[in-house]
């Protein structure tokens, strides 16, 4: 018998010619969390369902999995298969993706359940709905009934973490439990993570690409870069003395909003914009899928001169329409918004091309903000042919932003589908700067990106600021974010205003529960130890 | 901690809950609006048709009229009304029934149709019942079969079919079947055995199409993460197979037969040519023969009837089958 | 590791790309020698496919005659040789007819909403109809010229075209660098050319590609069922010949068989160029 619960020798997964994991090797105790860290690409995924056997069709795995001391690798498929399903719990990474939407919730639980148990069916729902009550479903009775469709995403993954225990596991994988969800469900799913670790005393397995959640909750980490490990250990000691350049970057990555954005002039003058009483209904696109209808309720906001704004919220509170409105891509039900004093339904055209010459946009996901048909050089280029330029000077003026925003200049040619996340964002970030405007809105500028290439793409914009005194107005549910790049915050929920004021006040002094909520999900608050790169 | 005598202590034993889908008033409300409306377009398509032959009561008269029969018919018609007047007049004669007698038989077009329906329905409906049975087979097959030589050949035999026009494939089979082996009738609907090459022969209209999208509807889902998530679980590989990759499939099937249906209609009007299958399609063909206009354009007002309300009934099953398509109505 | 189907991932299609691209130029080739012995059909019809001759009907293949004779002693090579013109003349016909009428009701449809509610509901009620059933209508009322079967087939086929040209349009809409260049202050004409255009070409290939092959069956039908033009007609041919299945199978089968070859390179053909429209689609799409 093994000491160990899980064993991993020499893994390497393969799809067709290419490696996506390479000699991995780990080991599990029972009782233990362990992380297992790095970008997406780095392999972590596939390690996991090499694991599980979950591995999608054309890719295969060599080396030991030992479950208990069994090497699963030497049984037959279906022996395999027999063990893996009977001490393997997986928890998936997009919940409402990985129910059936055809079935209802309590059938597919049901379907968790070991075969004797399911045998008798009154006796499986009995079992289900204990089930549902562990993982903290409230109402479950009535939950039995309904589609994957009608529950929240937080909601969808405790159903499925109750699906992974059903069979009483000894070993729980959680792959990405907490991406698709919401920030302040992401804390309660990964406390209950670990309360389900504690009481069934179940070996853990926690793959993510955050550093913050590896410091909070995990025992022991092996960091995975290129396929491959480069760091491995317990938590705090890999934390505190990284050995790796990757491991450094990825430490950088989770504390982005370590430090606090340097004071700007106090506030005077006109404000650049101004939203007053403002109404507006709206569809939001969760980032889970499911669409969902809100108002924003009599919001009023500032921005002032040369001061940063971060509007801040969850998936569904408003934020991106909030700041569409101020560019007129969208219409107010009721109350103004104003541009410099003036109304901005009722702009000159004058007043139009100034303002789009001093306020411009960047999109939250880079692929389709970018024609995919034509070269990015073209896209730069776009306001300038708005605005008249000619063909030199527009040459000249693409090369210069894209030097700004530290983008090879060899890659002006390129189409969007040939270039990387970082890449593109930043390319439409540099057509936004194409005609210098003072203030920037960025609805998510990092959101869709790796968590190395986010701190790469923020000290961009952090040296903008510096550089040519650029202003945002941040769009933002991540809050490290915002506090590296405001000097002023609004925190919207449902469609309301509930804090307001400087980025520093919130942060240390938050008077709303609702701020207090946001701030305490934040994944791994600084520690004296560790020491940001 | 539920408490599980409590649970126990109930009378009914618990089961897990399936929900049985209602149809929404409003989306059956929809779909009969949009049938409604698309007849009443094919009408006046067929109105403006007749209209512009320049001659409408000599066309709907028998070919050689008496003085009086198309007199009779401006009257019934309206002919010599204003344009408005000749619509309403001849919407409110189309649906009533109440169509100018037809040449051969001297009677209501819409008898002679009535007693050709049951034919063709029967045809389309033994037809559809084949090209789904052995659309889906092929196609699952071409997924989930065990060797390459078994996935790829059914499915390219039936895409080779696809090229070919219904009257050929029933020259064949009529070849085979009936003049070499003897063993099923030439054409004609005496025997009970007479409807099998011509449902067979229209199948094949169908039957590619459903098993190259039902395929390619298994070949994404087959990679789709509840699919993985089933694979996790203590259940057979066939169960999972069929329950959630198969069974989740099926839209798109029920779609792609909506949209074929056309082409159904279409052959079997060339089917029921071939094999002297007496349907509406049959009596279409001989009004076509004889000039005989009134049994013409019932007939397709009839068939294109008959295309709208399955089509419309093919929309609200597509509810029935995918819980989120409520969402949408 | 359990896998529930050996075939190869999602999108990929049973036959190899190579084998995809033999079936394209295959298709090309045979397509290719139908036109050009169709337009020569004057030089290498050994007969005039109207001579009859009383004395040798039905007769089988022989030196002198090929393919054999039919009901009234014509050659039938000769009439085989004619008998692509008429199918192949509408096919191309209407199937550009149809581009253009979709082209210009999309063009129609965009000028304002009450204009695309009618067009879209037009188009709704001309599919409503199907197209078999319609041509039969509409020939039997106004008799079986070229013109009037090219029309009829082009306007039962470019609801197909309208209706996809037209959710391109409302998609591309939607998208952010449509918005972004709203907001960089571009010119309609940037915006329609650059924005919305390059995505319409590789679906209208698409489209094209069905439109061939529905319209070269229906021309088919059409000829089969005697609502064709009069003139030999592999379909009228078929039609004629069906009553002699077993004592003369060539009358019927030499025409059946150039029929299929026909219909088997219009779609190996129409499924070539829609592969490459999807792969260009799925890269402009960023897969």
């Amino acid at each position: 018998m093994s000491e160990f619960l899980l064993e991993v020798r020499d893994l390497d997964v393969t799809a067709g010619a290419a490696t996506l994991v390479s000699g991995v090797s780990l080991a599990l105790a029972a009782g233990t969390i362990h992380g297992i860290v790095g970008e997406s690409g780095s392999g972590k995924s596939m390690t996991a369902s090499a694991i599980a056997g979950l591995l999608p069709h054309g890719v295969t795995s060599t080396g030991a999995i030992l479950l208990n001391g069994t090497d699963l690798s030497a049984l037959s498929a279906t022996a395999a298969r027999r063990t893996r399903t009977e001490q393997i719990g997986f928890v998936f990474q997009n919940p409402r993706a990985a129910l059936n939407p055809r079935i209802p919730v309590g059938r597919q639980i049901g379907e968790a359940l070991r075969p004797e148990v399911r045998a008798d069916e009154a006796a499986a729902v009995g079992r289900a709905l204990q089930l549902l009550d562990e993982v903290g479903v409230p109402r479950a009775k009535e939950r039995l009934a309904a589609y994957p469709h009608e529950l929240s995403g937080g909601l969808a993954q405790r159903v499925v973490i109750a699906m992974a225990l059903a069979r009483d596991p000894r070993l729980l994988i959680a792959d990405e439990p907490t991406t698709a969800l919401d920030s302040t469900i992401q804390a309660q799913i990964l406390d209950l993570i670990q309360t389900v670790q504690r009481e069934r005393d179940l070996g853990v397995i926690l793959i993510t690409h955050d550093m913050g959640i590896v410091q909070d909750r995990t025992d022991e980490i092996t960091v995975l870069a290129d396929h491959a490990v480069v760091e491995q250990g317990r938590t705090l000691g890999v934390l505190e003395r990284p050995t790796q350049e990757k491991t450094r970057a990825l430490i950088a990555g989770a504390h982005l909003g370590d430090e606090f954005a340097p004071a700007p002039p106090a506030a005077e003058g006109t404000p650049v914009f101004e939203v007053n009483g403002v109404s507006k209904r709206f569809e939001s696109r969760l980032r889970d899928g499911h669409v969902r209808v809100n108002a924003l309720r009599n919001v009023s906001i500032r921005v002032e001169r040369g001061r940063s704004l971060g509007i801040v919220g969850e998936s569904g509170s408003g934020k991106t329409t909030l700041a569409r409105l101020l560019l007129g891509l969208e219409q107010q039900d009721s109350g103004e918004v104003l541009f410099e004093g003036e109304s901005v339904d009722s702009l000159s055209r004058t007043a139009s091309r100034h303002r789009r010459a001093a306020v411009q946009y960047v999109f939250q996901d880079p692929w389709s903000s970018l024609n995919p048909h034509l070269s990015i050089g073209t896209s730069i280029a776009e306001p300038l042919r708005g605005a008249g330029w000619n063909r030199t000077d527009r040459g000249r003026r693409v090369a210069e932003v894209m030097h700004e925003v530290a983008l090879p200049v060899e890659l002006i040619a390129r189409r969007p589908s040939q270039l990387s996340g970082g890449q593109l964002q930043r390319a439409a970030i540099a057509r936004a700067l194409a005609l210098r405007p003072q203030l920037l809105i960025a609805d998510e500028p990092v959101a869709s990106l790796d968590v190395t290439v986010q701190a790469r793409v923020i000290a961009v914009l952090e040296r903008l600021r510096e550089e040519f005194g650029l202003t945002y107005v941040l769009i933002s549910h991540d809050l490290r974010v915002v506090r590296r790049l405001t000097h002023d915050l609004v925190v919207l929920r449902d469609g309301e205003v509930v804090e307001r004021g400087t980025t520093q006040e919130i942060f240390t002094a938050p008077k709303h529960d609702y701020t207090r909520e946001l701030l305490d999900a934040i994944p791994g608050s600084p520690h004296p130890l560790i020491t940001v790169p | 901690m539920i408490d599980m005598s409590s649970l126990v202590a109930q009378s009914a034993p618990l089961r897990f809950p399936t929900r049985r889908l209602r149809f929404r008033a409003s989306s059956v409300l929809r779909s009969v609006l949009s049938a409604i409306i698309a007849l009443w377009g094919v009408l006046t398509l067929v109105f403006f048709a007749i209209l512009l032959t320049g001659n409408p009561a000599t066309l709907l008269a028998s070919p050689s009229p008496t003085k009086a029969q198309p007199t009779a018919l401006t009257a019934q018609f309206g002919f010599d009304q204003s344009l408005g007047e000749q619509y309403v007049r001849f919407l409110g004669n189309i649906v009533t029934g109440n169509y100018p007698d037809s040449f051969r038989l001297s009677a209501n077009p819409i008898d002679q149709l009535l007693a050709a329906l049951p034919y063709t329905l029967a045809l389309a409906a033994a037809s559809l019942l084949i090209a789904v049975v052995l659309g889906l087979a092929v196609g699952y097959g071409a997924v989930f079969a065990g060797n390459r030589a078994l996935r790829s050949t059914p499915i390219t035999i039936l895409a080779a079919f696809q090229a070919t026009p219904v009257f050929v494939i029933g020259l064949l089979l009529i070849l085979l079947f009936s003049v070499r082996l003897g063993w099923l009738p030439t054409g004609g609907a005496r025997t009970p055995q007479s409807i099998i090459l011509p449902a067979v022969a229209l199948s094949l209209v169908m039957a590619p199409r459903i098993a190259q999208v039902f395929r390619a509807s298994l070949l994404q889902l087959v990679d789709a993460e509840h699919v993985r998530a089933a694979t996790a679980k203590q259940i057979s590989l066939r169960t999972v197979r069929l329950r959630h990759v198969a069974a989740n499939s099926l839209v798109p099937v029920v779609s792609v037969i909506g949209l074929e249906l056309g082409g159904l209609l279409g052959g079997s009007v060339l089917t029921e040519s071939l094999f002297n299958w007496p349907g509406i399609g049959a009596a279409t063909i001989a009004a076509i023969d004889s000039k005989d206009y009134p049994v013409i354009i019932a007939a397709v007002v009839v068939i294109a009837a008959i295309f709208i309300i399955v089509n419309a009934l093919v929309d609200l099953f597509t509810v029935r089958i995918d819980p989120r398509a409520e969402l949408n109505l | 590791m359990s896998t529930i189907t050996a075939a190869p991932g999602s999108g990929v299609s049973i036959v190899a790309p190579r084998v995809r691209a033999t079936g394209a130029v295959v298709g090309a080739v045979l397509l290719g020698v139908i036109v050009v012995v169709s337009i020569a059909a004057p030089v290498l019809a050994p007969y005039d496919p109207e001579a009859f001759t009383l004395t040798a009907i039905l007769q089988a293949p022989s030196p002198a005659h090929p393919f054999g004779t039919d009901e009234i002693g014509r050659d039938i090579l000769s009439r085989v040789i004619w008998g692509g013109r008429p199918v192949l003349v509408t096919t191309i016909a209407a199937t550009l007819l149809s581009l253009v009428i979709g082209l210009i009701m999309g063009t129609l449809a965009s000028t304002g909403r009450i204009a695309d509610t009618i067009v879209t509901r037009i188009a709704d009620i001309q599919l409503s109809i199907p197209g078999l059933v319609f041509a039969m209508l509409a020939i039997a009322l106004t008799g079986a010229h070229l013109g009037n079967i090219v029309l009829v087939l082009a306007l039962s086929a470019w609801p197909l075209h309208f209706r996809v040209v037209r959710a391109h349009a409302a998609g591309v809409r939607g998208l952010p660098f449509t918005e972004a260049s709203t907001l960089a202050g571009s010119s309609a004409w940037y915006r329609i050319t650059r924005n919305y255009l390059p995505g319409v070409l590789p679906l209208l290939s698409v489209t094209t590609g069905i439109t061939a092959t529905v319209v070269a069956l229906s021309a088919t039908g059409l000829s089969y069922l005697g609502l064709g033009v009069v003139l030999p007609d592999w379909g009228r041919m078929i039609a004629i010949s069906k009553g002699h299945l077993s004592d003369a199978p060539w009358a019927s089968g030499f025409p059946s068989l150039a029929l299929v070859l026909f219909l088997l390179s219009v779609q190996l053909v129409a499924a070539a160029v829609s592969g490459r429209a999807r792969v260009s689609l799925k890269r402009s799409n960023g897969v």
